[in-house]
C-alpha cells in the first residue's frame, strides 16, 4: 500500500484501484507527450496547418484562382525557365553588386562612427538626438530626396543600402563600447594599462559581441534595403523584377524570386555566423 | 612617512573617457587637508552642474549651427537640391493648411495602426499557443521559420495580387512585416518561462488559462515590447513603401509625388513629419512599457 | 593576543612581548572615509579607517557584506577615490591607480578574447616588456600556479578554480609590492576553495609578497593570515585587529582542528556579533 503524494490529502493511504487509475492517467499523458515528438508529426503537422489556413482562406472567399497561388512544381518550372532565359542572372548580378557594395560601406561607416560615438561622450551627447531621429525614421521616405540628389541611379540604391545597414551597426557598436564590462576595464587599470592601451586592448575587443549583434541586424536589413531600393529606384535588379511580375500577375515567377531572395538572406547571415564561429568563438561564451 | 602631503586626487573612475588624475575641470579634487567630506562636496557642486548641462547646451549649439549653415547654403544652392529651412517651414504650414498633410498623415497612421494591432494580436496569440502547446509548435515552427526568412518586403506585390490595389493590401502588408517578429519573440518569452515560474503556477494549482494570464503574459511582456520596437521600425517602412507603391496614398505617396515634381521644400516637410511620427511612436512604446511594466530591465544596445 | 582599535591609529607600531624590531610598514592607510549616495540614500561605507601593513605580511580584512572592506581594498589600489584620507606605499602618497600593486577580482574577469598566457602577459605589456621576455615570464608565473599546459587555451574552457589561478598568476606577473585580493574564492565551490587556499598559502611562503586579503569567511582568514582585521558596518570601520600566531607552514596540518585556531575563531565571531549588535 502506498501513499498518494502532495495535494491528495495528508498521507492518506491509497487503495489499489485508485493507484492503477492514477498510473493509467500518467502513462497516457506520457504517451501523448512522446507521440508529439515523433518525427512524422514534424512533417505532417505543418502540412495540416497549411491546409487549415488555406481552407479558411477559401471559406472567406478570398481565394479566386491559380493566379493567386502557384503550386511548388509550377514555381520550380518558372524558376528554371527564368534562369535559362538569363533574365534572373543579369538581375541578380546587379543586385548583388550593389548589395555588397552598400553593405561594405555601411558596415565600415557604422563601425567607425559607432566607435567614435562610444569613445567620446561629447560626440555621443551631441549626436544622439539626430541619430535616434534617423534611426526611428523609416528610411525609404528619404528615397525621393535621394533621387533628387543623385538621380534614378545605382548611387541612390547603394546609398539607401548604406543608410539602412549603417544604423544598427552604429548603435550596437556605440552601445557596446559605452557599456563595456566594468570588470574588464578595472582589470586593465589595475594592471597598469594607459588610457590608450585600455581602449585598444580592452574596450574595443570587449565590444566585439555587440558588433556582431549589430552586423547580424545590418546584414538582414541590407537585403530589405536592396529590394526596396530596387522597387522604388529602378528598372533593373531583383526588386524591379519583383514588382514587374507582381503587376503582371506572374505569380509563379514572383514566388520563385521571393524564394531566391530568402535564400540569399539566409546565406548572408550564415556566412556571418560562420565567420563569428571561426575567428570569434569566444563572443558566444562571453558577454 | 613622507611629510609632503600633496592634494591626493585618487581618480579611479569607471568611465572610459575619464582621465586618470584630476586634471580636467570638474574632476573631483580633494582640497588640501580637507577631511570634511561636506566641504569637499560644496566645491564640487557648481562644476558638476555645468558639466551635466554642458551636453544639452552643446547639443543646442550644434543644432543652431546646423540650421544656420543650412540656411546659408540654401541661398546659393539650387533650390531643387535643397530648400532653406524657412521655405520648409512655410511649405509645412501651407500643406497643413490645405489639408494634404493631415489627410495623408491620417491615412498612413490608420493603416499602420490597423496592421500593427493585427500583427500584435495574431503574433502574440500564435506565439503563446506555440509555446504552451507542443503540437502547435511542431506544426507551425517550419512555417514561421520560412516566413521569417523571407524578406517580407518582397511580399508587397503578392499582397496586391491578393487584395487588389487599395487600403487592404497596405494593411495586410504592414501586418505581415511585423507578424514574424511578434511570433518569434513571444515564443522566446514563453520558452524562458518554462522553468521556474511555470512550476510556481503548477504548484499553486492554477488552471491553464489562468496560468497564461497571470504568469505567462506578464513574464513574456518584456519580449513583446522588444518585438514591438522592432516591428514598429519594420511597419513604418512598410507603411511608407506601400503608400508609394500601392496607389499613391499616405505619407509615402505624398513624398513620391513631391519627389517626382521636384517640390523639395514640401518633400522635406513630409519627411520631417514622418520622422516626428516615428519618434512619437517609439516614445509611446517606451512610455507604455515604463508605466505598465516598470520592472522590466533591459539593455538598449540596438534599437532595431 | 589582540591589538585593539586605539593603537591602530598609531600605525600599528606596537611592540609585542618578546619580539624585537618590527619590519617597517610597507602600506599605510590613514583616515580613509568614503560615502556612497544611491537613490537619495547615503551609505557611509568607511569612516576614518586607518591601517598599517608590514612588508611580507599576510593580512585579512574580515566582516559581513557591506562593512566597507572591499571599498577599502579598492581605495588602496585606486579604483575608488576616498572622500578623505591618504594611502601611502613605501612612504609615497598614492595618486591614481598604483602600478606597484596588483589586484585579484572576485569575478575573476579574465579577458575572454585572449588566451590564458596572453591574459597573464597583459600587465607586462603595460610595462613595455619585449615580446619574448613577456612569454617567458608569463609562463613562469603560470608554472607557479600549475597551469602551463593550458597556456594557449581560451579562458572559457577552464573551470572556475583554474580561471582564478590564472587571475592570480596575472596579478603576480607584474611582481607587485602588495597583492590585493578581493574575495577571490567567493565564486568557487568548497573543494576548489580549500585547494586554492592551500595554494595561496604556499605561494605566499615561497614569494614573500605582501598580501591584503578580503573575505567574509573567518576560517579562511585565520588559515591564511598573520593578522585579521575585523570590520563592522554602519558606518564601516575597523573594530579590532587580531593576531594569528599559529605556526607555519599551515598547509601541513589541519588548521581548522587546531585548538588555538578554534579559540581564535570563537573569539573573532564573538567580537563580530557583539560589535554588530551594538552598532545596530
Amino acid at each position: 500500500m502506498s501513499v498518494i503524494g502532495a495535494g491528495a490529502g495528508h498521507g492518506r493511504v491509497a487503495a489499489p484501484s485508485e493507484l492503477s487509475a492514477v498510473a493509467a492517467r500518467q502513462a497516457a499523458r506520457r504517451r501523448r507527450r512522446q507521440l508529439v515528438e515523433h518525427p512524422v508529426v514534424g512533417v505532417v503537422a505543418p502540412l495540416v496547418a497549411v491546409a487549415i489556413v488555406l481552407g479558411a482562406w477559401q471559406l472567406t472567399g478570398h481565394f479566386v484562382s491559380p493566379i493567386l497561388i502557384s503550386s511548388p512544381s509550377q514555381v520550380a518550372r518558372d524558376f528554371v525557365s527564368l534562369w535559362s532565359q538569363g533574365a534572373i542572372s543579369a538581375a541578380i548580378g546587379i543586385s548583388l553588386r550593389e548589395l555588397y557594395l552598400g553593405l561594405a560601406i555601411g558596415v565600415v561607416a557604422g563601425l567607425l562612427l559607432g566607435l567614435l560615438i562610444g569613445r567620446y561622450r561629447l560626440l555621443d551627447n551631441v549626436l544622439s538626438p539626430f541619430i535616434n531621429a534617423a534611426n526611428a525614421t523609416p528610411l525609404n521616405i528619404l528615397i525621393p530626396l535621394m533621387i533628387i540628389w543623385v538621380g534614378l541611379s545605382a548611387q541612390a540604391r547603394v546609398l539607401f543600402i548604406v543608410l539602412i545597414t549603417m544604423f544598427p551597426v552604429l548603435l550596437n557598436t556605440a552601445g557596446g563600447l559605452k557599456n563595456v564590462n566594468r570588470g574588464y576595464m578595472e582589470v586593465g587599470r589595475t594592471l597598469g594599462l594607459s588610457e590608450r592601451q585600455l581602449l585598444w586592448k580592452v574596450a574595443i575587443p570587449a565590444t566585439t559581441p555587440y558588433i556582431f549583434a549589430g552586423l547580424r541586424v545590418g546584414v538582414s536589413l541590407s537585403i530589405i534595403g536592396m529590394i526596396v531600393g530596387e522597387i522604388e529606384v529602378s528598372n533593373v535588379g531583383l526588386g524591379y523584377l519583383l514588382s514587374q511580375y507582381g503587376e503582371s500577375y506572374q505569380t509563379g515567377r514572383l514566388l520563385a524570386l521571393i524564394i531566391l531572395a530568402a535564400i540569399l538572406g539566409v546565406v548572408n547571415v550564415s556566412v556571418l555566423r560562420g565567420v563569428q564561429l571561426r575567428w570569434f568563438k569566444w563572443t558566444r561564451a562571453a558577454r | 612617512m613622507s611629510a609632503n602631503i600633496r592634494p591626493g586626487a585618487r581618480s579611479g573612475g569607471a568611465a572610459l573617457a575619464a582621465p586618470r588624475s584630476g586634471a580636467i575641470a570638474g574632476e573631483d579634487v580633494v582640497p588640501l587637508g580637507a577631511r570634511d567630506a561636506a566641504a569637499a562636496a560644496r566645491t564640487r557642486v557648481p562644476l558638476a552642474w555645468a558639466r551635466e548641462h554642458a551636453a544639452t547646451i552643446a547639443r543646442w549649439v550644434v543644432i543652431a549651427a546646423v540650421v544656420g549653415l543650412w540656411q546659408a547654403s540654401a541661398t546659393f544652392l539650387n533650390p531643387i537640391f535643397i530648400s532653406s529651412p524657412v521655405t520648409v517651414v512655410r511649405d509645412f504650414a501651407s500643406l497643413v493648411g490645405n489639408g494634404q498633410l493631415p489627410s495623408a498623415f491620417g491615412s498612413s497612421i490608420g493603416e499602420l495602426a490597423a496592421g500593427a494591432v493585427i500583427a500584435l494580436v495574431l503574433g502574440v496569440t500564435i506565439g503563446m499557443s506555440m509555446g504552451r502547446i507542443r503540437l502547435i509548435e511542431r506544426a507551425l515552427d517550419p512555417l514561421v521559420a520560412l516566413g521569417n526568412a523571407t524578406p517580407s518586403i518582397a511580399l508587397l506585390p503578392v499582397m496586391v495580387v491578393w487584395f487588389g490595389v487599395g487600403s487592404s493590401a497596405r494593411i495586410a502588408f504592414i501586418m505581415v512585416l511585423g507578424l514574424w517578429t511578434f511570433i518569434i519573440n513571444t515564443l522566446a518569452g514563453v520558452r524562458s518561462v518554462r522553468g521556474g515560474l511555470r512550476d510556481v503556477g503548477v504548484a499553486f494549482g492554477l488552471g491553464p488559462w489562468r496560468q497564461t494570464w497571470e504568469i505567462y503574459l506578464p513574464a513574456t511582456a518584456p519580449y513583446i515590447f522588444v518585438a514591438a520596437r522592432i516591428a514598429m521600425a519594420q511597419a513604418t517602412v512598410g507603411m511608407i513603401l506601400s503608400g508609394q507603391e500601392v496607389g499613391q496614398g499616405g505619407l509615402g505617396g505624398l513624398a513620391a509625388d513631391f519627389g517626382s515634381y521636384s517640390e523639395t521644400g514640401q518633400l522635406i516637410a513630409t519627411i520631417a513629419t514622418t520622422t516626428a511620427l516615428a519618434m512619437f511612436l517609439f516614445w509611446l512604446i517606451r512610455t507604455v512599457q515604463a508605466r505598465a511594466f516598470p520592472w522590466i530591465n533591459e539593455t538598449s544596445a540596438g534599437r532595431r | 593576543m589582540t591589538i585593539d582599535a586605539s593603537s591602530v591609529a598609531a600605525g600599528g607600531r606596537v611592540a609585542r612581548a618578546g619580539e624585537g624590531e618590527l619590519a617597517p610598514p610597507i602600506l599605510e592607510v590613514h583616515g580613509i572615509s568614503k560615502t556612497f549616495t544611491t537613490n537619495n540614500r547615503e551609505v557611509v561605507a568607511l569612516r576614518d579607517v586607518s591601517l598599517a601593513v608590514r612588508r611580507g605580511e599576510f593580512v585579512s580584512l574580515v566582516g559581513a557584506s557591506g562593512c566597507g572592506k572591499t571599498t577599502l581594498l579598492r581605495s588602496i589600489v585606486g579604483l575608488e577615490s576616498p572622500d578623505a584620507g591618504i594611502i601611502s606605499l613605501e612612504g609615497q602618497i598614492l595618486d591614481g591607480v598604483s602600478k606597484d600593486m596588483a589586484y585579484v577580482f572576485q569575478d575573476i574577469n579574465l579577458l575572454p578574447w585572449r588566451s590564458v598566457v596572453a591574459n597573464v602577459e597583459l600587465g607586462l605589456e603595460a610595462r613595455a616588456v619585449p615580446k619574448r621576455e613577456r612569454r617567458e615570464r608569463a609562463m613562469h608565473f603560470l608554472g607557479l600556479v600549475g597551469l602551463t599546459d593550458v597556456a594557449d587555451a581560451p579562458p572559457y574552457t577552464l573551470s572556475g578554480g583554474m580561471q582564478q589561478r590564472v587571475g592570480v598568476a596575472r596579478a603576480l606577473a607584474t611582481e607587485p609590492k602588495v597583492l590585493l585580493m578581493d574575495e577571490p574564492f567567493g565564486q568557487l565551490d568548497n573543494f576548489t576553495r580549500e585547494a586554492l587556499q592551500v595554494e595561496i598559502s604556499n605561494l605566499w611562503s615561497r614569494l614573500g609578497t605582501t598580501i591584503v586579503f578580503v573575505t567574509h569567511d573567518v576560517d579562511e582568514a585565520i588559515f591564511l593570515s598573520d593578522r585579521v582585521v575585523l570590520f563592522v558596518p554602519n558606518p564601516g570601520r575597523i573594530s579590532e585587529i587580531v593576531d594569528v600566531p599559529l605556526p607555519r607552514p599551515r598547509s601541513d596540518y589541519d588548521v581548522r582542528a587546531d585548538s588555538r585556531a578554534i579559540e581564535l575563531r570563537s573569539q573573532v565571531m564573538q567580537h563580530l556579533h557583539r560589535a554588530g549588535a551594538v552598532a545596530g
